[in-house]
């Protein structure tokens, strides 16, 4: 497990993560021991995602009716987040106005680490770093207004609303081990209430199927896929997850046992 | 001032932005001038070279982004240096003796922004568009975009290959807005006051892939391909564009007119499209380009010639007082 250094500016994660897919794992300590000398020393962490990056996530107003399976062409779709729109782990969302209206879906992120551009399906486990959680929030109106014209940028892009962490899981062995198991289980509990689990094993399209599907948009060290709750498919249909409204007063906890805990507080900007 | 990144004459071409490349200025049409070897040179008057070198990578950086990141400081350090080189003339050199002059036609010009922010492109803001690719004309009620990947962004006379995902390749001349003070929920009234500067930007699109992409989700590889971001050919700041919203744009492909109108058509103006995506909370080096005019291939009726971009095509997009930004469609590019 490894916690982005505090010190680390933009671009460093991506640096760093490249840098391990290329080398061996030992280099990782090196390199970040002389790289960020004392930023190990304050525990704070920040949101693993660089500023140049971007994180594209699979999920669409019509996933969640279609029981998250694609269009019948095979078309996956989704939107993209850009890191401004992130937050740290343990952070306050401070939702815009009274804080009504926004919904979050529990998301895994898998975290680019090899420059990945056209790739095949059987090759995409060679370009993943690892893995993390999302708390992936939305305003709900906006989305709405937004998907009339096919456009859904605002409502999920409101900075600093969606925490993102706690840290990276990283991939370990060689590049062609596969890095989630289909047994572990993401969760999202609000106010220690579960809302949503599914299994990897549950979600309707695989990691390799998705990294290879948006390469052609070039994948760089340090992006980000995420895969949630849109597309998950679990056996029992009552499982099937809804978004979850968040609103002030609101704890809430994205969970994998394989990956760690990511909390976040919520409260309004109308509150003192 | 007119902004430029370049790569000085004898470089490698090919070689990626920031591995050689210099930010610069335009001196008159014809010379492109090293920001930080002249800001350097005016230094080096008044303190030793070494120290006037280390002062001059500070506050003149050598990379768009971190320029524009410096905000006052930096342009001020670059009119500085724009009047050092006036008064120095032909002559100039940095503080090492080295060439900080160079002809317009002796270097290659990348993105003059080759790595935005965040890159947000507006859709359907132009009436005249509006009406050829919507049966009823109306506009949304708010500014609607789509997220560009600043990876995309390629620089004046670049080759775009033909992608294989699509059989319906498209050109949009745009008019985009660098910013260059961070901006968080700002008024319209005050919201020109963030532009860093304003260039060219040609959204090459994949209408298939647009469209299919469109049925669930939002626009991604239909947007997104590789090279499909031309940007430039300068960064021009606001003391050259006195009326921004009054510019005539268009495009031509193999000299053919297909777009031609002007950024008063907007149904969203400049300064509303600022303060409605400072929501997102917009940063120095992010770009908004604001919308393209009717004329695209995608709106051919059935029986007219297509327009679809083809591999060999020549597109020019014009901005008025912006230059015009020239991209060529390459060969298909072998797919895998």
């Amino acid at each position: 497990m490894i916690d982005p250094p505090p010190g680390a500016a933009g671009g460093r994660l991506g640096a760093v993560l490249a840098a391990l897919s290329a080398g061996a794992p030992g280099d990782l300590e090196k390199r970040l021991a002389a790289d960020s000398a004392g930023a190990w020393a304050t525990p704070r962490l920040r949101a693993p995602i660089d500023a140049g990056a971007k994180a594209l996530v699979i999920g669409g107003r019509r996933a969640r009716a279609q029981g998250g399976a694609a269009d019948p062409d095979g078309l996956i779709t989704g939107y993209l987040k850009f890191p401004t729109a992130f937050a740290p782990p343990g952070a306050t969302l401070r939702l815009p106005g009274s804080g009504l209206g926004f919904d979050v879906d529990a998301v895994l992120g898998v975290v680019i680490g090899r420059r990945a551009h056209r790739v095949q399906a059987e090759d995409a486990w060679a370009h993943v770093a690892g893995v993390t959680l999302m708390a992936d929030v939305t305003e709900r109106a906006v989305y709405q207004e937004e998907a009339r014209t096919n456009n859904g940028l605002l409502a999920k892009n409101h900075p600093g609303l969606s925490p993102l962490g706690p840290a990276i899981r990283l991939a370990e062995g060689g590049a062609l081990d596969p890095v989630l198991d289909p047994a572990w289980e993401i969760s999202l509990e609000i106010n220690g209430q579960l809302r949503q689990r599914f299994s990897v094993a549950d979600l309707a399209h695989g990691i390799e199927e998705v990294l290879s599907f948006w390469s052609p948009m070039t994948l760089e060290p340090g992006d980000l896929i995420g895969l949630g709750g849109a597309i998950a498919m679990p056996a029992d249909a009552s499982q099937i997850c809804s978004p979850a409204a968040i609103e002030p007063g609101d704890n809430l906890k994205v969970f994998c046992d394989a990956i760690g805990v990511l909390e976040a507080f919520v409260t309004a900007e109308d509150e003192q | 001032m007119r902004f430029v990144t370049f790569e000085p004459p004898g470089q490698p071409p090919g070689q990626p932005p920031g591995g050689g490349a210099r930010f610069g200025f335009f001196a008159g049409s014809e010379t492109i001038v090293d920001l930080q070897g002249a800001f350097a040179a005016l230094l080096a008057g008044e303190m030793p070279a070494a120290r006037a070198l280390d002062l001059a990578a500070e506050m003149a950086p050598a990379d768009a982004l971190a320029f524009i990141q410096g905000g006052a400081v930096c342009l001020d350090a670059a009119r500085q240096a724009r009047t050092f080189i006036e008064q120095a003339g032909a002559q100039a050199r940095g503080p090492g003796g080295q060439r900080i002059l160079f002809p317009t036609d002796q270097v290659r010009l990348l993105a003059p922004l080759p790595r935005p922010g965040k890159f947000i492109a507006a859709g359907k803001n132009f009436s005249d568009h509006l009406k050829e690719m919507t049966a009823g004309g109306n506009h949304p009620k708010n500014p609607v975009a789509f997220a560009q990947a600043a990876s995309t962004v390629v620089g004046p006379d670049s080759r775009v290959p033909y992608p294989p995902e699509t059989e319906k390749l498209d050109y949009e001349v745009e008019m985009a807005v660098v910013i260059g003070r961070p901006a968080f929920r700002v008024a319209a009234e005050d919201a020109l006051d963030h532009v860093f500067a304003y260039t060219i930007f040609n959204d090459i699109s994949a209408r298939d892939l647009y469209r299919d992409e469109g049925r669930t989700g939002v626009p991604l590889l239909g947007k997104n391909l590789p090279g499909f971001a031309p940007m430039g050919p300068a960064l021009v700041t606001p003391d050259e564009v006195p009326d921004p919203q009054a510019l005539g744009l268009r495009c031509r492909v193999n000299g053919e007119t297909r777009q031609d109108s002007t950024l008063a058509n907007m149904v969203f103006k400049i300064a509303d499209q600022i303060a409605y995506w400072s929501r997102l909370g917009l940063e120095p080096g992010d770009v908004l380009s604001t919308g393209t005019p009717s004329g695209v291939a995608a709106s051919r009726k059935p029986g007219e010639t297509p327009w679809w971009l083809k591999p060999g095509d020549r597109i020019e997009a014009e901005v008025d007082g912006l230059g015009i930004l020239r991209t060529e469609i390459g060969p298909p590019d072998p797919a895998g």
